[in-house]
Order: structure tokens, then C-alpha cells, then sequence
């Protein structure tokens, strides 16, 4: 009887084997198409600029030189790529409190239940998020122009005493573009937040309702706490999408006036396809792209060890 | 009602189904007609790849395309036209993957000597007869520049003159209580009048504007209007031909530069120069918003076109006030069409490019105020434009043929081909100072210097690793006198 059961257990445990092998295969079958993509076209590109940044080469000749590590050596000597990896930080600080309070606040008010026009509003809201980002960037040009209809407002309403250039004065330019980013993202991270209100069971509020929670209360003690998991997800994204802003800045700005907003991405495209006089330098672009990756990865890395400790410290 | 909804959506489902299965079977069909029809007219019809990124020239071009196929209904067409930054990478992978167009012009910034190194073009003198040769004006077919060991490579796209000449409103002029017939000639009188003409404008026009955003149109102008008060600069070598070192804070330098910096402090700059491109700001000239831009001679065609109610003349720019010690730097003819090395029709090829240089399609760019041509008397004959004339007539007086570097040792293209271009650049100091970010440049200028000649001192060097028998005297020219054209004389003279 014993033998029987063994047996019996020995069958089971194979086929849940099987079963679980299959599994895993028809898993690794259906992820196939995207890890052949990924490998096409974001893994090769990764690997070849790594290849490319130990390159001198403008990437029209076919004659190469290997530098080593002499590229990477260059871009951080060059105060200007500094420059452009601060500024990619400030536009990234810029933006990001917009993208998760603003769009939070405003994803709370039209997920309210009965308020009136509220698609209208979240069509208004999403609109820029689904136009060219370049198209944007040249239209901008001109309502934030020293006499684009900003300005022109500005003045009539007595808030400024003459107009001010927006993207053409340094000192504004990089304002002007933050501002400009934050209203044409601002729906899409809308959208997100909203699907994360939408997965809050309505039983919790009606539960708060009745202990006699007030709104601010069921806010703070509901609403912040079950979507801090979706809400780091939206940081991350914004985190990744701030740092690799180019099409706004490129038509906008184009990095000027003198530098003020070039960011990494303008720096790098700067060097990887236009030259004066001489050829290009695909191979220090591609060590400035690299350079810049990197050093986010160390500062991740800094900030979740920072992050550990601070936590272990608080639970001893 | 759920049930009527699920029958919908079967129903929709199948459709769609059934219009995918349409969609395969019509498009096969149509491949299939494509390809009877293909199969008949192979042995006849070739096909005839062209890319670049001429798009001034884009109406004419289809025109003279579509004529070009009326007339050799064997060839088919098929032209790309890219911005120059888009042909850089496109190109580059074309080329990799033996993919190359038949006939397209060499990069921005890249020498004849780096291309033919690379395989990218054959020569042209097997398909090209000297009847097609004759008729260039002299200095085309140049060794160094569009040929290379005797071979002919390349043909230059126009007659390169100097881009920096001044246009000028002459209503706004009149308005100003200016006299049109008489414009500013230094650099005071200049900026008195773009001044005059803003405030004669109350708001609706300004002095002068540019397009900021366009680095290249701050550069040319301190390169060209400094060579006037005898800086030595020049668009074919990073050093001073005065001085024979990277100098980019001399006296005439400095000059251009206070003359804008005024000028913008004083309010003549129209407020949009810097938001804008070279385009943009072209635009808002034709629509008299500005007295004063400093451009080329393409913008005469778009402004006949696009702004005929615009009146205007051209002047040449202003000199120093102590005076001219210098001319504007006239370009030598620079590489641009060339064949493909892979390209299976060069016989289809060169004939293009016979027609394309022919007098009839030539005349027709230059009549329409888009370039001026290097077919001998074709731009005389051709110019009707007043102003397009007065612009040839202005640049030739006001210029003179600037030494070439390649034309004097063609190995130096490989020392172009190792030079990193430093930035910022000296559009990119001028563009900070119109912006206010740089209140004083001599600092980013002296750096600039210092970085222009240990470019040049690491590309000579690299050069010289890859065999090139290459100096920095090669870029150093004893007998130029700035007075003078340098010529084919001058350049035996120093070899």
C-alpha cells in the first residue's frame, strides 16, 4: 500500500515537474519575439556604443583608431559636458515634482465621483501628450517669444513691466523649457495616476465613511499608501524620461543661449553629427552617452545603499 | 441586449477578418501586376538613386526630374531629399550596407581625400568627356579639391561667393529718413542706422535680425566682416592667414563682436533673433520686420517668390571705422555630387549629372535667384534679378580667392579628417554674448585659440602616423597678400 502511494506521489511530482517545465517554456516561446527585439535593436545598439566609445572615429570613415579609454577620459575633462549633465539634472528636478503632485492633485479632483465635464478636462489635460513633441517645441518658440502672447499677457495684465526673453535670455531659458515639458507630460502621468485610483476598492472609502473619516483623513491614511507601488513606478518612468529630454530642448532651445539648457542628449548629438570644420566624433559621443549612464547607475546605487542603512538604522 | 451586442461584435470580428484577407489577396494581386509589369519593362527601365539635401532647389529639381524622365523614359528617378544632418547618418549606413545612391555629395566637413580613401565614389573621367569640362569656369576641376591623383571625383554644387553680404529694407530705410541709394559703409554708421530704424518703427520693425538658433550665421559673419578690418581669418583653415596662428582675439575679432553686442544692448536686434533659425529670420525680413540681415544670396529667389512686394537692396558689409584692412575671404569651389563606387548605371549616372550642369537647368537656378552657377557666363546671361546681380557684382568686388590648404598639399586632407572641431565654438561665444550670458568673450576666445591650435597640432600629428607627408607650413601662406586673389601662380610659388 505504502509502495503504492510512493509511487503514486512519484507520478505527481513528475508531471507537476513536466507541467512546470512547460510552462516555463511556453513562457521563454512567448517572450522570445521581445527578447529577439531587445536584442536587435536596444541590446546590440548598448553593446556597439560600448565598442564605438573606445573609438577614435566620426562614424562616416572607415578608418578607426583604438583609444582605449581616452574618450571617456576627454568628456570628463570637458567642463561643458558637465555642464550638460547638471543641466539634466535640473531639468529632471524641474519637472518630476509637477509630473507626480500636480498630476496627482489633478487626477484626484477628476476622479471625484459626479464631477461634471470631467472627460472634457482629461481630454484637455492628455491633448499635448499626443502631439509631435518638435511640433510643440516650434509653436512654443513663439508664444514664449519676447513678443509672443505670454509676454503680451503678462504686460496687459500689469504683471510685468516689459517683456521678458523667455528662451533667448539664459537666465529664464531653462524655466521656460521645464514649464513647457511639464504641461506637455502632465496628462500622461495623469493617466497613470488615475489607473491607480481606479484599483483602490471602493469599500475602503465607504468602510473610512462610516468610522467618520474626513476626506484629507481617507487621503492621507488610503488614497498616498496603496499608490506609493504605482506611484514609484511613475517616478522611475519620469526619472528615465527627463534624463533623456531632447526633442523639446532641440527645438526649442537648441541647447542655448551659450549652453544654458544643453543637456546630455543636445551635447552628445552635438558631437555625434555636426562639425565646423572636421569630422564629427561618433566615437567621444558615444563615451559621453555612455559616461553619462554610468554615472546615474552609481548614483542609484549610492542612493538605495543610502537608502538600506537609513531604514536599518530606524529598525534598530 | 448583451447577446445582440456579442452578435455585433462577431459580426464586426469577421469583417475585419475578411478585410484583412482582401487587403492580402489585392495587395498580392497588385505585387503581382507589379511585377508582370516589371518583369516587361526590366531589360529597359533602370532605376537612378540620387539623395541630398539641396532643398532650396527642390522645386526645380522635380521639374528638371520630371523632364529628365520624359526625356529618357528608360531611367526612373528616385530622389531623396535629406537635412544635412539626416544624409550624415544615412549615408554612412547606405555605404556600409552597399546600399549607396548612385550619386550622392560628400558630407559636410568631410574632405575629397577621406571619401576616396573610403571607397565612397569612382572617378568620373571615364563617363565625363572634356566637352562636359569646358564648360566650368576655371578652378573646378582642381586637384586636392574635386579631383585626387589626377582623377575627377566630384563636381561642386555652385559658385561659392561669400555669404555675409548686407540686405537691406529700403522702405524701412526711407521711413527712417535714411537715403536707400546711399547705405551705411562702417561700423558706426551701420549701427546708427539699424538704430534710427527701430526707432522710426515704434515696434513694428527693428534695426537688424538673425537667426540665432543657427550657429553658423554668428560665425560667418565675425569670420568675413573681421577679414575686412584685416583679422586673416578664412573658411578653409583654422588659422589666421595675418598671423599664421589660431586667432580669435584680435583687434578686428573683437571689433564685429562689440559692433553686435551694441547693437543689442541698444535695442536694434528684432527681440525674436535669438529664439529663431537662419530660415526664420529670413522669413520675418521679407515681411519688413527688420532694416538689416546679413545672408547669402539664395534668400533673393525666396523673397521674389514669397515676398515680391518686398523692396530691397544689397550692400556690402560695413568696415571698421578706422578703416578697410582687408577683403571679404572668397571661397575656392568645394566637393560636392559624386558617383558611387557600388553604382551599377554610370552610364545612366553621368548622364544626370550632364544634364543636371547643362546651361538650360543651370539657367534656370540662377534665373530663379537660387545660386549662381560655375558654367562659364551663365550666371551674366541668366541673372534677371536686380538684386541677384547686384549681390555677384558686390561679392566680387568686395572678396578675393582665399588660399586653400588641400589645393596646396591635397594629403591635408587627412590632417581635416583627424581634426576635432573644439566648441564651443566662435558662433557659439557670439551667440552667448547677443544672449547676455557672456558679458566679456576675450576669455572663451583666448581658449578658443589655444584649443584650435592643439586640435591642429593632434590632427597633424595623427596624420602624420598614417603616412600623410603633411606640416603646419602647408597651412601657413608667405605670398598672400590680402588685396589679392590667390592663385594657381601663387600656389607654385610656395610649394
Amino acid at each position: 500500500m505504502k509502495e503504492i502511494i510512493q509511487t503514486k506521489s512519484k507520478v505527481k511530482i513528475s508531471s507537476k515537474k513536466k507541467t512546470k517545465w512547460k510552462t516555463e517554456l511556453w513562457c521563454w516561446v512567448f517572450l522570445l519575439p521581445t527578447l529577439v527585439l531587445f536584442a536587435m535593436f536596444q541590446g546590440w545598439p548598448i553593446v556597439a556604443s560600448w565598442y564605438y566609445a573606445t573609438l577614435d572615429w566620426s562614424g562616416l570613415t572607415p578608418d578607426s583608431t583604438f583609444v582605449g579609454m581616452d574618450n571617456f577620459i576627454n568628456v570628463a575633462k570637458d567642463p561643458y559636458f558637465w555642464n550638460a549633465f547638471k543641466n539634466s539634472f535640473i531639468f529632471m528636478l524641474g519637472t518630476i515634482p509637477f509630473h507626480l503632485f500636480l498630476a496627482l492633485v489633478l487626477a484626484v479632483i477628476l476622479h471625484k465621483p459626479g464631477l461634471k465635464a470631467a472627460n472634457l478636462f482629461r481630454t484637455f489635460i492628455f491633448l499635448p501628450v499626443v502631439t509631435t513633441t518638435s511640433i510643440v517645441g516650434i509653436i512654443m518658440v513663439f508664444i514664449w517669444g519676447s513678443d509672443g502672447s505670454i509676454n503680451d499677457t503678462l504686460v496687459k495684465i500689469g504683471f510685468l513691466d516689459q517683456s521678458i526673453n523667455w528662451l533667448g535670455d539664459a537666465k529664464w531659458s531653462m524655466f521656460t523649457v521645464i514649464l513647457v515639458s511639464v504641461w506637455k507630460n502632465l496628462g500622461v502621468n495623469l493617466i497613470y495616476w488615475l489607473a491607480g485610483l481606479q484599483s483602490i476598492p471602493q469599500e475602503l472609502y465607504e468602510a473610512a465613511d462610516v468610522d467618520g473619516a474626513t476626506g484629507f483623513r481617507k487621503f492621507f491614511h488610503i488614497t498616498v499608501p496603496l499608490l506609493i507601488p504605482i506611484g514609484t513606478i511613475i517616478l522611475l518612468l519620469n526619472v528615465v524620461n527627463s534624463l533623456k529630454a531632447f526633442d523639446l530642448i532641440k527645438t526649442m532651445t537648441n541647447g542655448g543661449p551659450f549652453f544654458a539648457t544643453d543637456v546630455v542628449s543636445t551635447y552628445i548629438y552635438r558631437y555625434a553629427f555636426t562639425s565646423e570644420m572636421g569630422l564629427p566624433q561618433l566615437g567621444y559621443a558615444s563615451a559621453a552617452g555612455l559616461f553619462f549612464a554610468v554615472t546615474i547607475v552609481i548614483i542609484a546605487v549610492i542612493q538605495a545603499v543610502v537608502t538600506n542603512r537609513i531604514k536599518g538604522g530606524r529598525n534598530i | 441586449m448583451k447577446k445582440k451586442f456579442k452578435g455585433i461584435g462577431i459580426f464586426l470580428m469577421a469583417l475585419l477578418i475578411l478585410q484583412v484577407f482582401a487587403a492580402c489577396s489585392n495587395s498580392t494581386s497588385s505585387e503581382d501586376d507589379e511585377k508582370t509589369s516589371d518583369s516587361k519593362d526590366t531589360e529597359e527601365r533602370i532605376t537612378l538613386r540620387v539623395m541630398d539635401w539641396a532643398d532650396s532647389e527642390k522645386v526645380y529639381r522635380e521639374q528638371f526630374i520630371e523632364d529628365f524622365e520624359k526625356r529618357h523614359p528608360n531611367i526612373k528617378i528616385e530622389y531623396t531629399l535629406l537635412t544635412s544632418d539626416q544624409f550624415q547618418s544615412t549615408i554612412t549606413t547606405a555605404i556600409k550596407s552597399g546600399d549607396a545612391p548612385d550619386l550622392f555629395p560628400i558630407p559636410p566637413g568631410m574632405k575629397l581625400g577621406t571619401a576616396v580613401a573610403g571607397d565612397w565614389y569612382q572617378p568620373l573621367d571615364e563617363y565625363l568627356d572634356d566637352e562636359f569640362k569646358n564648360r566650368f569656369m576655371d578652378g573646378v576641376f582642381v586637384e586636392g579639391l574635386t579631383m585626387q591623383d589626377g582623377k575627377t571625383y566630384t563636381i561642386p554644387a555652385k559658385l561659392d561667393l561669400p555669404n555675409t553680404l548686407v540686405f537691406y529694407n529700403k522702405q524701412l530705410f526711407r521711413d527712417a529718413g535714411l537715403d536707400p541709394e546711399n547705405p551705411p559703409k562702417t561700423h558706426t554708421e551701420f549701427a546708427e542706422a539699424a538704430k534710427k530704424i527701430t526707432e522710426a518703427s515704434d515696434g513694428n520693425a527693428y534695426g537688424i535680425i538673425e537667426g540665432s538658433k543657427t550657429i553658423v550665421r554668428w560665425k560667418n559673419p565675425i569670420v568675413d566682416w573681421s577679414a575686412l578690418g584685416g583679422s586673416g581669418l578664412n573658411p578653409h583653415s583654422p588659422l589666421s592667414l595675418v598671423s599664421n596662428e589660431a586667432d580669435y582675439t584680435s583687434e578686428p575679432v573683437l571689433e564685429v563682436m562689440n559692433l553686435f553686442q551694441g547693437m543689442m544692448e541698444d535695442g536694434s536686434y528684432h527681440p525674436k533673433t535669438l529664439n529663431i533659425s537662419a530660415p526664420e529670420a529670413r522669413a520675418l525680413f521679407g515681411q519688413g520686420q527688420a532694416g538689416f540681415i546679413i545672408q547669402g544670396e539664395w534668400c533673393i529667389g525666396v523673397w521674389q517668390n514669397e515676398n515680391p512686394e518686398l523692396d530691397f537692396g544689397v550692400m556690402a558689409p560695413p568696415v571698421p571705422d578706422s578703416g578697410q584692412e582687408g577683403f571679404l575671404p572668397r571661397p575656392n569651389f568645394q566637393p560636392w555630387l559624386g558617383m558611387a563606387k557600388t553604382s551599377e548605371h554610370p552610364e545612366a549616372a553621368a548622364l544626370y549629372l550632364k544634364e543636371y550642369y547643362s546651361k538650360d537647368y543651370q539657367s534656370v537656378l540662377v534665373k530663379a535667384g537660387d545660386r549662381f552657377t560655375m558654367l562659364k557666363d551663365v550666371n551674366e546671361t541668366a541673372a534677371e534679378i536686380p538684386q541677384f546681380k547686384q549681390y555677384y557684382d558686390i561679392a566680387m568686388e568686395n572678396s578675393r580667392l582665399a588660399p586653400s590648404v588641400e589645393i596646396r598639399n591635397p594629403e591635408a586632407s587627412v590632417v581635416f579628417g583627424n581634426y576635432k572641431d573644439p566648441q564651443p565654438g566662435l558662433g557659439d561665444i557670439l551667440q552667448g554674448v547677443m544672449a547676455g550670458a557672456l558679458e566679456d568673450p576675450t576669455d572663451q576666445l583666448e581658449m578658443l585659440s589655444e584649443n584650435v591650435n592643439t586640435s591642429l597640432e593632434q590632427a597633424l600629428e595623427a596624420a602624420k602616423a598614417e603616412g600623410a607627408e603633411v606640416s603646419i607650413d602647408d597651412f601657413k601662406f608667405s605670398n598672400w597678400k590680402p588685396n589679392q586673389d590667390y592663385t594657381a601662380e601663387d600656389y607654385e610659388a610656395v610649394r
